[in-house]
């Protein structure tokens, strides 16, 4: 085992190796900036080069490259209000506020450390789990990852912003967008009314983009106020000690983002709001998230980068690729010849050791690389809204419109806008809206599937009356958050 | 008790008529196509006036402030010109033609300025998605309609 990690290490470092491995670094840098661009387009790029390429040399390639589009997402997520990639959209919550309030740079800081440690810790996950978690995923069946996906959905007690039933409708509006387009069990149209763009799902991009990256936009050019004002000397190294000063929480959020990323389905966006959700469970006081809390930042950076690792677990180990991007991966794996499972954690154990120090590794060059730049960065936050809101509404369209190439999804991109910057001015919660437009359509797959198998005896399975249990526990600590938040707001009020 | 019936509850009164509408459209499809949008649509019906009756009497410390309409209209106006921009000309030649007049009209900014930065992002978009990306964005429908 000694041997295989070091064989592996030793690859890694030759001049080849190191050359795929700086480039899949500089496309993933690339790709967490730009907003709209995703990991899966680099992959998408990237997959016919496995038909000629040995699985040494192109591993350092694309697993950089994975590995390192969250730890340059959050440049966006705080700067902009634009996700860099679906992982980074509950980072905006409190990154994007703390960039207005000046401290752009503290909060860059704190999202670079903290994904550097939750990427290490998804490595580390990934070394010592693959036996533990084998166990686990074969007890794991459709009826779980539904009773999961509903206690993911519960999460909107926590996120309501002190309106617990408006959460819940924006919530609901969420999953009833995403029942936009054909449905999965019969491919009958649902509410497309004839348009051809609207028989295929909506881009959880395109809606991000309009619904929080554009709406911030507006919101700026119509004020004709900079992102922010001032310069505050908080600055990366501000951001780096709070990280450390809160290390019980980034280790916790890394144990979420590991386990929500192992769970086939689920992914980073997930991992990331549930991580946002215990981040306000487990702090005190809570006032200040959604308004520049740092943990806020910490704790969603953190879950987002180890959920790589636990994501990789069911890939490797098993075959089961957890989303579309561990399907690209694994189509990767299979064109260069890779078979996951058994043989590959025995004969080829170094490759999994060779994906294990390229994240490693990826992670500590590219939160450095990152942490580099971070003051240069931070005063983009500075620039006047004239000069910077084309350029940057020039960057969503484009982000949006490389979805489908469809005129339709600038409509969409508009439609979204309006809706998040009236919600933003009305003080409606607008998170809910993405965790129930991520979840619903699978909460619906899981659904059919699990009464197809079981009927309706699934609801009386052990692990399925637990995560409900928890569930139940969730939506009542979210309530009493919920209470005692609208109770700090009404005193605030009360006192201006 | 104190009724407070203001434009906060705007939202309430769209989502009701929307998802009303949206349950209508329900009532041909088959069980499996109907069965989540149904329950969604009875839910957030449910729950939204439960919340509209929940902020009807509920009584506000501050109302909410006065803004720029005018200038909302404006900045929303640049957005859909844009929009329409992509469809006519395509994606990089509106996105240049925005940056500019954007910059120039509205942001006020110096000639120089505004075609320096137009220039950069001409630069970018060629650069970054044409050459390194690959990315063939669609042509314009104005174009095309002219053969071009």
């Amino acid at each position: 085992m000694l041997q295989a990690a070091e064989a592996a290490l030793a690859m890694l470092f030759t001049p080849l190796h190191l050359l795929m491995f700086s480039t899949g670094i500089f496309m993933g840098l690339l790709l967490g900036v730009l907003p709209g661009l995703d990991v899966l387009f680099g992959m998408a790029v990237l997959l016919p080069f496995c038909l000629v390429l040995d699985p040494s040399t192109m591993l350092p390639l694309i697993l950089g490259m994975a590995s390192i589009a969250g730890t340059s997402g959050p440049i966006p997520s705080i700067l902009l209000g634009a996700p860099g990639e679906a992982g980074n959209m509950s980072t905006i919550m409190d990154g994007h506020p703390m960039a207005k309030r000046g401290e752009a740079g503290k909060a860059l800081g704190a999202a670079f450390t903290a994904s550097l440690i939750g990427g290490l810790f998804g490595a580390l996950v990934l070394t010592v789990s693959v036996p533990i978690f084998r166990a686990l995923v074969l007890m794991f069946g459709t009826p779980e990852f539904l009773a999961l996906c509903i206690l993911g959905i519960s999460l909107v007690s926590v996120l309501g912003g002190g309106y617990p039933l408006r959460g819940i409708v924006v919530a609901g509006v969420g999953m009833l967008v995403a029942n936009i387009g054909l449905d999965p069990i019969l491919g009958v149209e649902r509410w497309s009314f004839g348009v051809p763009y609207l028989q295929q799902k909506i881009s959880i991009v395109t809606v991000a983009l309009g619904f929080f990256a554009l709406t911030e936009i507006i919101d700026l050019a119509i004020t004709g106020s900079p992102i922010s004002s001032g310069y505050s000397s908080a600055g990366k190294w501000d951001g780096f000690r709070e990280t450390l000063k809160h290390k019980r929480l980034v280790l916790s959020a890394s144990g979420i983002g590991a386990l929500v990323g192992f769970m086939p389905a689920l992914g980073s966006s997930v991992a990331g709001w549930i991580a946002y959700a215990w981040t306000i469970f487990v702090s005190k006081p809570r006032s200040g998230f959604g308004k520049g809390d740092i943990r806020g930042v910490i704790g969603s950076e953190a879950a987002d980068n180890a959920a790589l690792g636990g994501d990789l677990i069911p890939t490797l180990a098993f075959g089961i690729p957890g989303g579309t991007l561990m399907a690209l991966m694994l189509s990767a794996f299979w064109m260069m010849g890779m078979k996951p499972g058994p043989e590959l954690l025995t004969k080829h154990l170094h490759l999994v050791y060779l994906i294990i120090w390229t994240i490693a590794l990826s992670n500590i060059l590219g939160a450095g690389i990152c942490f580099l730049f971070t003051d240069h960065l931070a005063k983009v936050a500075t620039v006047r809204i004239q000069i910077l809101a084309p350029l940057v509404v020039m960057l969503i369209y484009g982000g949006a419109l490389v979805t489908t190439k469809n005129i339709g999804d600038l409509i969409v991109l508009l439609v979204f806008a309006f809706l998040g910057w009236g919600m933003k001015r009305l003080d409606w919660p607008r998170p809910p809206l993405l965790l129930g437009f991520i979840l619903g359509p699978m909460i619906e797959s899981f659904y059919f599937s699990s009464t197809m198998i079981f009927g309706y005896k699934w609801v009386f399975r052990p692990g399925v009356l637990i995560i409900l249990a928890l569930t139940a526990i969730c939506i009542y600590a979210g309530y009493r958050i919920q209470r005692t938040e609208r109770e700090v707001h009404s005193m605030i009020g009360g006192e201006l | 008790m104190k009724l407070n019936p203001s434009k906060k509850l705007l939202p309430h009164v769209t989502i009701i008529v929307v998802v009303s509408i949206g349950l209508f459209a329900t009532r041909d499809w088959p069980y499996e196509t109907a069965l989540f949008p149904r329950f969604g649509c009875i839910a957030v019906l449910s729950v939204t006036m439960l919340s509209l009756i929940s902020e009807l009497v509920r009584v506000r410390g501050h109302g909410g402030e006065q803004k720029d309409l005018r200038m909302t209209a404006i900045v929303f106006g640049w957005l859909v010109l844009f929009v329409v921009g992509v469809w006519a000309f395509g994606y990089e030649f509106a996105a240049v033609a925005f940056v500019f007049f954007f910059m120039k009209i509205h942001g006020k900014q110096s000639w120089k300025i505004s075609i320096a930065f137009t220039g950069f992002s001409f630069l970018f978009l060629f650069s970054v998605f044409r050459l390194l990306l690959d990315m063939i964005w669609p042509h314009g429908a104005l174009w095309e309609m002219f053969g071009l």
